[in-house]
């Protein structure tokens, strides 16, 4: 598949999602919903890849983007103080996107989705937490638990619709691309900055999962060039 | 606990057992590997609350074939959302109390009861996962949406003054009715009561929860701050617009309470003094002549069903709700 292609594909998909999660008053109050492209294009990969792509995988993607949009929003509550107006609407705004996420596997209706994903839910909540609060000492054990947070999810659509083939990959991306971000990116705007390393640390890190990437690539023979060229686009800012 | 509670767990005497399982279901679902997410959930859990969403599930029930196993799936289910819905709220409305105890959110902080909020959330789902009916599915999630739908409004109607009672009721519809609702359709679907049965169980459920929420509105403003484990008044302090308050936000000696209100420059005294105006100005006993309305609507659905254990709590709950304290 060529790049534009890619691009459109993973365009429409959040061009669809943020019709999915729309809600007026957040949308005038709070503004758009933060979409991860990133995620997004890790969750499409078989699609992208040329997969068959049924209308019931496009709608449990759509949840799965969905409760991403509201965990990323949870996120983004402030510990201290969330009294102001924005605040208090980007707290229902991730609830309006969890139901909307629950709405849409009701509608297909897919109960193992729906018994598995709140699984993958709870234990991305308890990730969450105990990175927050008592995150573990080492960093390897850190970076387990943020692939944890960021893959989850994604990894209970892959299982469900048959292409656990693609988990190994979206599970080394996600460590990889946060320490990527906490090199190239404003501390404030990425998700749990007080656990980033020290520059050395991050940097042998890097190495190591950009390896480990390389070559989990070049033995997965069933991805197409380009989505090869992508995925490494992605991780090698 | 406190006496109100006791009274109200009185009604549920033939379906203590069932109700024992549920509490036991609903302390199993919380259970967690990180220590904090478990103390958090644990924490409200324990806090206690009156139940009634469970309650009306198992009641609701039976009035088909009953059984306690799908039952309590759903009933367990629509109390943790209920509780998630809590931890939020303790968030947006930055409550340091509730039932008497400290919020997760001042217990931890707003990012755990975050969290915590949404781990909860995903233990109701893991237990009416278990429910291979699409219906119940696409109510609840209709009904959670709804419920989302219309504390967004709230906040968006925060400290407005020109609100009308249209505006409350739907409102108060979205917060409370359409759990206990829905809390009623559930129970009668998962033991496939007939369309007629569900569809009454259901209006029963709307009809006392406008009633439960409009008391709840009313006793915000009467009770005292320990029968409510938060300071009276909280829902005027947070800018909410309640049916008392409807009913004088109007007269012109009360509007510089309400203004020191919204602005938070309201003083202990000046804080009685409100209560005790809106308490004088007639506004409670209207409020409470809508509420004995949505009461007796409450009571004539109920009117054709069965007559059994089961009809008879209803409506003594139905009752409760009128005349309850706190």
């Amino acid at each position: 598949m060529e790049t534009k292609g890619f691009t459109d594909q993973v365009d429409n998909y959040i061009h669809h999602l943020r019709r999915a999660i729309y809600q007026p008053v957040v949308e005038r109050d709070a503004g758009h919903a933060p979409i991860d492209r990133r995620k997004a294009s890790l969750l499409l990969l078989p699609l992208l890849n040329g997969e068959q792509w049924t209308d019931e995988m496009q709608t449990a993607a759509l949840a799965i983007g969905a409760i991403h949009t509201a965990f990323d929003v949870h996120d983004q509550i402030d510990i201290v103080d969330a009294s102001s107006k924005e605040q208090q609407l980007m707290v229902l705004a991730g609830d309006h996107f969890s139901g909307i996420h629950y709405k849409l596997l009701a509608s297909i209706p897919n109960f193992h989705l729906i018994r598995s994903l709140s699984v993958a839910i709870g234990r991305v909540n308890e990730c969450k937490t105990t990175l927050l609060q008592a995150p573990p000492t080492t960093l390897d054990e850190r970076l387990q638990l943020i692939a944890e947070v960021e893959s989850a999810c994604i990894v209970e659509f892959f299982e469900t619709f048959g292409f656990s083939r693609y988990t190994h990959i979206v599970e080394t991306i996600f460590p990889l691309v946060w320490l990527l971000d906490s090199r190239y990116q404003d501390l404030n705007r990425m998700k749990f900055p007080h656990l980033v390393p020290s520059t050395n640390d991050t940097q042998d890190w890097i190495k190591q999962l950009q390896q480990q990437l390389n070559n989990r690539l070049e033995n997965s023979f069933y991805l197409h060039t380009e989505v090869i060229a992508e995925l490494q686009k992605m991780t090698n800012p | 606990m406190g006496l109100e509670k006791i009274k109200l767990m009185s009604l549920y005497t033939d379906f203590r057992k069932d109700m024992s399982y549920i509490e036991k279901e609903l302390e199993r679902s919380v259970q967690s590997s990180s220590p904090i997410v478990r103390q958090a959930s644990l924490h409200l859990l324990k806090a206690g609350g009156k139940r009634i969403r469970p309650i009306f599930v198992i009641m609701a029930a039976q009035f088909g074939t009953y059984s306690l196993e799908n039952a309590a799936k759903i009933a367990v289910s629509l109390e943790l959302i209920h509780m998630a819905s809590l931890v939020h709220d303790d968030v947006i409305d930055d409550s340091d109390m509730r039932r008497g105890l400290e919020t997760v959110k001042a217990k931890w902080n707003n990012r755990v009861a975050m969290y915590a909020g949404d781990f909860i959330f995903s233990r109701a789902l893991t237990s009416i996962g278990n429910i291979e009916k699409a219906p119940v599915h696409q109510i609840l999630a209709e009904t959670m949406l709804e419920i989302c739908k219309g504390e967004i409004i709230q906040i968006d109607f925060q400290q407005q003054t020109d609100q009308d009672l249209r505006d409350y009721l739907k409102r108060i519809k979205r917060k409370t009715a359409l759990l206990l609702s829905s809390s009623c359709e559930l129970g009668a679907l998962s033991a496939d009561a007939d369309a007629q049965t569900v569809r009454k169980l259901k209006r029963y459920g709307y009809f006392t929860g406008m009633a439960f929420q409009i008391i709840d509105d009313i006793l915000d403003i009467t009770s005292t701050d320990a029968e409510l484990g938060k300071p009276a008044g909280s829902d005027l302090l947070n800018g909410h617009i309640t049916l008392p308050v409807l009913y004088i936000k109007d007269d012109e000696q009360f509007k510089p309470y309400m203004e020191r209100a919204f602005t938070g420059e309201m003083e202990e005294s000046d804080r009685q003094a409100m209560l005790r105006y809106i308490r004088q100005s007639g506004a409670i006993e209207k409020a409470q002549h809508v509420s004995d309305l949505y009461l007796i609507k409450a009571l004539k659905e109920l009117e054709s069903l069965p007559n059994g254990k089961s009809k008879k709590a209803l409506t003594q709950i139905a009752d409760f709700i009128g005349q309850r304290k706190y």
